[in-house]
């Protein structure tokens, strides 16, 4: 079987950051880290070639990188394409991404990357991509190199699947299905039994993993604080001409409120998919209160930003939820807003 | 919400199920009147309708205002159910 590597310019020793310009290149065989997988590969798999670039190159050309790296993948017709370990590196988390999307999408060509959960490339391709954990830093890569090679050996052995691989594999964020030969009240009997003799307890739905954040105060300033309004309650123009989503939203939008008084019916309508809408249909400032704020607005101590922000949390996942919410905060951070009032169903 | 908070920009919540808010760590929460209109009161006559309207916004600009440490719910002494 056939395995191509993909590395960033200081694992293949051209240096760090004074090299990070470097354009993807190809060399034949093991290169750096590649060369320990290859020999944990054994029969499983042999690395034959191995592409690389800087990763400031990647991340600024990333169109122009993508194609060469589709022409050299094209060239090799491998079995599969390894990424990585990319560790807690950003940019080189990001390229290697780029790398497996490349050869999913356009190739069809399997690929499995490693890197730590706390790479910011990992809420972006973990649905689509299999991302095999590391640890933070480089002193893993000994482990990283041995699981890679386990995971890539269990997945050439198999017939076109990960799941043997699972334990070593981020959650994909992806719900299976399965049939259990045990109702639910056996399985949670068992699982509650199995606590109790101090065996491990692996829940079948484990919670999601909510975040505790400080409180921030308001900003002394020396004008009056400049409000925001945000809502998650699916407020659009009537017509919703961006095509918000009404359910499991991946974007969100801002509409200009400037010199507007009040959200009007015929202007304004809700798309969330996961209440009864008409109430908020006839009157918009139900779900997002902007009557109220102009109302307040001279005498309230505070001044309103031009913009509302609108998305849906009908479904939502939490990473998506939390990437929107980033975004929405970094904008008001940039436009000099200083407080929020949020609204949601 | 909380990446608000992260941000550094105080932010409060209008929501009709407050514990929910609460139990994901929303900072600042003010009870709204409905899940499907947190901002209104439909079933008011319209004249205590915007009574109670102007006090929940006037509550939330307020709490806003106000240092908290970790998940708070503000609730008004008012009219809904």
């Amino acid at each position: 079987m056939k395995i191509v590597h993909y590395l960033n310019q200081f694992f293949v020793g051209l240096g760090g950051e004074e090299a990070a310009g470097h354009p993807p290149e190809f060399r034949e065989g093991p290169v750096g880290p590649g060369i320990r997988l290859n020999e944990l590969l054994g029969e499983a798999g042999q690395v034959v070639g191995t592409i690389f670039a800087g990763d400031n190159y990647f991340s600024m050309n990333s169109s122009t990188s993508a194609e060469v790296v589709e022409g050299l993948l094209r060239a090799l017709d491998a079995d599969l394409l390894i990424a990585g370990p990319a560790f807690n590196a950003g940019r080189y988390g990001m390229a290697c991404g780029e790398v497996c999307s490349v050869a999913i999408d356009r190739l069809g060509l399997p690929a499995l990357m490693a890197m730590s959960e706390n790479n910011p490339a990992v809420e972006l391709h973990r649905a689509e991509i299999p991302i095999l954990r590391t640890s933070d830093s480089t002193g893993g890569m000994g482990q990283a190199l041995e699981d890679l090679a386990a995971g890539a050996s269990s997945y050439l052995g198999s017939d076109g699947g990960w799941s043997a691989a699972s334990s070593l594999l981020l959650s994909r964020g992806i719900r299976l299905n399965e049939v259990s030969p045990d109702r639910g009240s056996k399985r949670a009997i068992d699982l509650l039994l199995s606590k109790i003799e101090g065996h491990p307890c692996l829940t079948e739905w484990p919670l999601p993993d909510y975040d505790i954040v400080q409180p921030s105060a308001l900003e002394a300033t020396n004008t009056e604080p400049v409000l925001a309004l945000v809502t998650e309650g699916g407020l659009v123009p009537s017509g919703n001409p961006d095509r918000l989503n009404s359910g499991r939203a991946d974007r969100w939008f801002r509409y200009s409120v400037e010199r507007v008084a009040s959200l009007m019916s015929e202007e304004f309508e809700v798309i969330h998919g996961g209440i009864d809408t008409s109430a908020s249909n006839e009157n918009p400032n139900w779900m997002v209160p902007l009557d109220m704020a102009r109302k307040q607005e001279p005498k309230g101590g505070f001044s309103l930003h031009e913009y509302v922000y609108s998305t849906t949390g009908n479904q939502g996942s939490m990473p998506a939820m939390r990437r929107i919410g980033d975004e929405i905060a970094a904008e008001l951070h940039n436009a000099g807003v200083h407080a929020v009032i949020a609204t949601s169903t | 919400m909380n990446q608000f908070d992260k941000a550094g920009i105080p932010a409060v919540l209008v929501t009709a199920i407050p514990s929910l808010a609460e139990s994901l760590g929303v900072n600042r929460i003010v009870e709204g009147a409905a899940v499907t209109h947190p901002t209104g009161a439909p079933e008011l006559p319209p004249a205590e309708e915007a009574t109670y309207r102007a006090k929940l916004f006037e509550l939330a600009v307020n709490c806003l205002g106000i240092s908290v440490s970790g998940p708070t719910i503000f609730t008004l002494d008012g009219p809904t159910q």
